[in-house]
């Protein structure tokens, strides 16, 4: 797709004010114009494709490729059906001769193990005064649907992590897997290793549905009888709550451990969004069915998965981003990219103006995949290490009076202890608790210490510190660190510790740990330590880095650019008259009226649903 | 993306920067080099600027010969092979390493210059005079400046320049072209890989593989014009429309070396192969020197 007129000019205007000062730091309309000045820019230069021996797609048998989403991702793009699939391979947002992976004696300069210790960990919660619990559980919730690198490479020799001396970690030795690298082919010779998306790669809810037949149909089962749904409905026990699956995706044992797409890293709050979707899709089959009485139940699941997926990009799009990018600014792009600067109630009322996606949002415009075919990136994987956004506890409460059942560690409330947490709390309070609850803010030295020491006491008695591969993955994916991260996205580049935060006491850190080589410092380091930088760092009101928001700004609008059913096929040809309004007409508001309408007290008043809700006797 | 620019009777040009496009170009059958017979103003003057430069004797050199130009194909075979014969001598190669590491004491320029000229000449020592010669060739080739244009030619700089360099290597163009115009992309490939080495305190890490993909440059234009109108999957093109293959960019987005070479094309280059062999073989010197 050539670039417009106003596109370049928007791009090259970008370009120039930005020497002058961040975006977030001029008046509303030239900040708004040079968000997407940079989206145009990025769109040409930050979009890498790493395919060189695509995976090919199996025929579809007769399945409806243009009225359904496939269940491995196939046949989005009817010209390139690879695309997006599981299997293949990430992309990337940096050119690729910046993306080959670190190795030894690089790899571990400085230790990501003394990055841990000194930079992230948390010494004191530091929370985000103007989010609820909800929304750290939300984009976890959704990274499930795009993206996993699957399991690590165990026949490669294990990365052997410097501890850095007086460290007491268990056995005095910390190894890490590998990532399992796809495997090269002919055209791969001078190129970097590339990775693999074992899930879809698509915004098609896959985290709900699996990315496999086999998973589809195993979530479609009714635990009662083990017998496939016939009514197109997700299996749940009667009691409303998830099955149980008592293992991983991946095969681990993991007694009362619930079923779902993707139920890895699986912690109550990621459960509650679960247990929601999978009501909200039975609730559309529910519509669905009175409008095709005589349809199967396989074309009502099929519908129901599209409309589903669509309104949770909906969500995430008019609601959660806006939420943590809460400056006029930031809910102007994030709400343009559904709405368009039309706005929602005049498209509502009118439809789209043109196909372009300025003026109506992207939903219903043309399908374009800019300058490389669509891919989840290592990057954008890397800036969503939002890991300090977990707390250590969480505080169960009554939503009736506000009064405190359990307060449990982040590891009590894990894997299959979730269920135990259902049986001491009613859902409608766990859900009432993560409301009013504030998550971690994304600063040094807020790294939820539970997960700097997991303890997987498996047969081989695997413990790892989360913080510390954090920094390992990004280093051994070749994704730049921050200097030259934000060199490649037309940001700043700090020429010092002081340029890099304003907080005297973490520059100090941070010269200490990287030995004063600015240029080290690590992608996630800098993000997080960029939060206290007026000057080129987190904008005012933003939950998240400047850098992270310049990936997110591509990515987010690709994610719907790209595919099919929410450009081309956008309408209610695709997706049912009944199911278009469905997805135009709700939000994460009337998904939680809906399951929940006991707390509709506690949320009706805010403004978005990710904020703090009312606790009771407020 | 291929972008065009057309102003009817002025100007016609497609800018080509993805490699699928570019590929597709590079083998399009009614694409070719040199000065098309009927195209816009800006077209002609730009096909004619560089004929005019890149030319010797009135022969072409091999980068803007015409695909069916008498002995073309073969000359480029002979020197291929020939290269892939060649083996860099010891002294440039610990030179062309110690500039890398950030020790060497001459610049890189001549240095290369003399490096590519002793395929053609054995005893060829590259001056500052051959140097400069070098880079205005090249500038002259590229500029779109018409004052400048019109003080060479009032001058003949550019001609001396092109008889200077003709004289050393008895005119051969294949010589010529090495000399004053593929020299400046390897002289990129070798700062590349000295900015690499510093990143890393002077001391080359990555294999040599590697460097020698991160480093390589590739020209960043070269010419087709259409002799047929037509199109593909990727652009639209009338006969007289001037084609700009973005090599460089292109490279830059797959790191491929056929991209940066047109290897699968009738144009490629004859030193495909020996370039990445050289800057390996420099990148593995520069790491031994650089060893405490």
């Amino acid at each position: 797709m050539s670039e417009s007129l106003l596109d370049r000019l928007l791009g090259r205007f970008a370009r120039a004010a930005a020497r002058i000062r961040a975006w977030h730091r001029w008046p509303y309309f030239v900040g708004v114009a040079m968000i997407v000045g940079h989206r145009v820019n990025m769109r040409r230069e930050n979009l890498t494709d790493t395919e060189v021996s695509p995976p090919r797609p199996p025929p579809p048998d007769g399945f409806d490729v243009r009225g359904m989403r496939t269940a491995d991702g196939s046949y989005n793009d009817l010209a390139k059906p690879w695309m997006g699939m599981t299997g293949a391979r990430f992309g990337r947002n940096m050119p690729l001769a910046e993306t080959f992976g670190e190795r030894p004696p690089r790899l571990y300069e400085p230790s990501p193990r003394l990055v841990s210790n000194r930079l992230l960990a948390r010494r004191q919660f530091v929370p985000v005064p103007h989010l609820n619990l909800l929304a750290a559980a939300w984009i976890q919730f959704m990274v499930h649907d795009w993206l996993s690198h699957g399991s690590n490479d165990k026949e490669a020799k294990p990365w052997d992590v410097p501890l850095p001396e007086g460290d007491r970690w268990i056995d005095g030795r910390m190894t890490v897997l590998p990532t399992d690298p796809d495997p090269r082919h002919p055209g791969d010779e001078g190129r970097p290793d590339a990775y693999t998306n074992v899930e879809t790669s698509w915004w098609d809810g896959s985290q709900v549905y699996g990315s496999t037949r086999e998973r589809q149909v195993l979530v479609r089962t009714d635990p009662a009888t083990g017998k496939l749904r016939e009514d197109g409905k997700l299996g749940l026990r009667e009691n409303g709550a998830l099955p149980l699956e008592h293992r991983t995706l991946r095969g681990k044992p993991s007694p009362r451990l619930e079923l779902a797409g993707v139920n890895g890293n699986w912690w109550i709050a990621l459960s509650v969004l679960h247990r929601l979707f999978a009501h909200e899709h039975n609730a559309i089959v529910d519509r669905l069915r009175i409008d095709f009485p005589d349809a199967s139940g396989e074309w009502l699941f099929q519908k129901a998965r599209l409309v589903n997926a669509a309104l949770m990009a909906k969500i995430h799009t008019v609601e959660w981003t806006p939420a943590l990018m809460n400056s006029h600014e930031g809910r102007t792009v994030m709400r343009g990219n559904f709405w368009g600067i039309m706005g929602e109630t005049f498209t509502h009322a009118y439809g789209r103006i043109g196909s372009g996606e300025i003026l109506s949002g992207i939903p219903g415009s043309p399908q374009a995949h800019h300058s490389a075919p669509y891919a989840m990136t290592e990057e954008f994987a890397a800036v969503y290490r939002l890991h300090s956004l977990i707390p250590d506890e969480i505080s169960f409460r009554r939503h009736t009076d506000d009064s405190e059942v359990v307060r449990l560690d982040l590891t009590k409330v894990a894997g299959g202890e979730v269920c135990d947490v259902y049986d001491a709390v009613p859902f409608d309070d766990v859900v009432y608790s993560l409301g009013t609850s504030n998550p971690g803010a994304l600063v040094l030295h807020n790294f939820p210490n539970a997960l700097r020491q997991l303890d997987r006491l498996d047969s081989q008695g695997v413990h790892f510190d989360l913080a510390a591969i954090d920094i390992l993955r990004d280093r051994e994916r070749g994704v730049p660190r921050y200097c030259a991260f934000r060199r490649r996205i037309d940001a700043h580049v700090p020429s010092s510790f002081e340029e890099l935060t304003d907080d005297p006491d973490w520059q100090r850190e941070l010269r200490e740990v990287y030995n004063g080589r600015i240029e080290d410092v690590d992608l996630l380091v800098g993000t997080l330590a960029e939060a206290k930088s007026a000057k080129y760092g987190t904008p005012p009101g933003f939950g998240f880095s400047d850098t992270a928001f310049r990936i997110f700004i591509l990515m987010a609008s690709r994610r719907l650019k790209s595919d099919r059913f929410f450009t081309d096929d956008f309408r209610p040809e695709i997706y049912t008259p009944a199911g278009f309004a469905w997805v135009q007409e709700n939000s994460l508001r009337t998904v939680l009226e809906r399951h929940c309408g006991a707390l509709r007290p506690h949320f009706g008043d805010a403004r978005n649903v990710f904020f703090p809700w009312t606790r009771a006797g407020a | 993306m291929v972008r065009t620019i057309r102003v009817p009777l002025l100007v016609d040009l497609l800018v080509a920067e993805e490699p699928d496009a570019i590929q597709a170009l590079a083998a399009e059958a009614r694409l070719d080099r040199g000065v098309p017979a009927r195209a816009p103003l800006v077209n002609r003057m730009i096909a004619h600027r560089v004929a005019d430069v890149l030319q010797v004797e009135g022969r072409p050199l091999p980068s803007v010969a015409p695909r069916d130009a008498p002995g073309r194909a073969a000359a480029r075979d002979a020197l291929e092979t020939r290269l892939d014969a060649r083996r860099i001598d010891q002294a440039h190669l610990d030179a062309l390493a110690a500039y890398v590491v950030g020790r060497g004491d001459r610049p890189v320029g001549p240095l290369v210059q003399e490096t590519i000229g002793r395929l053609f000449v054995a005893e060829f020592r590259a001056t500052d005079e051959t140097w400069q010669a070098a880079r205005l060739l090249d500038q002259a080739a590229r500029t779109l400046n018409p004052i400048r244009r019109l003080v060479w030619a009032f001058t003949g700089r550019v001609n001396d320049a092109r008889r200077l360099l003709a004289r050393r290597f008895a005119g051969d163009p294949a010589a010529l072209h090495a000399v004053a115009i593929a020299v400046h992309t390897l002289v990129a490939s070798f700062q590349r890989m000295r900015g690499l080495a510093a990143r890393s305190g002077g001391v080359p890490r990555h294999p040599p593989a590697e460097a020698a993909s991160i480093c390589l440059a590739a020209p960043p234009r070269v010419l087709r014009y259409a002799t047929a109108p037509g199109a593909d999957a990727h652009a639209t093109f009338r006969a007289g429309t001037l084609v700009l293959l973005g090599l460089e960019a292109a490279r830059a987005r797959t790191l491929a070396h056929d991209v940066a070479f047109l290897t699968a094309t009738w144009s490629r280059c004859p030193a495909h192969a020996w370039v990445p062999a050289l800057l390996e073989a420099v990148w593995q010197r520069a790491a031994e020197t650089a060893q405490p």
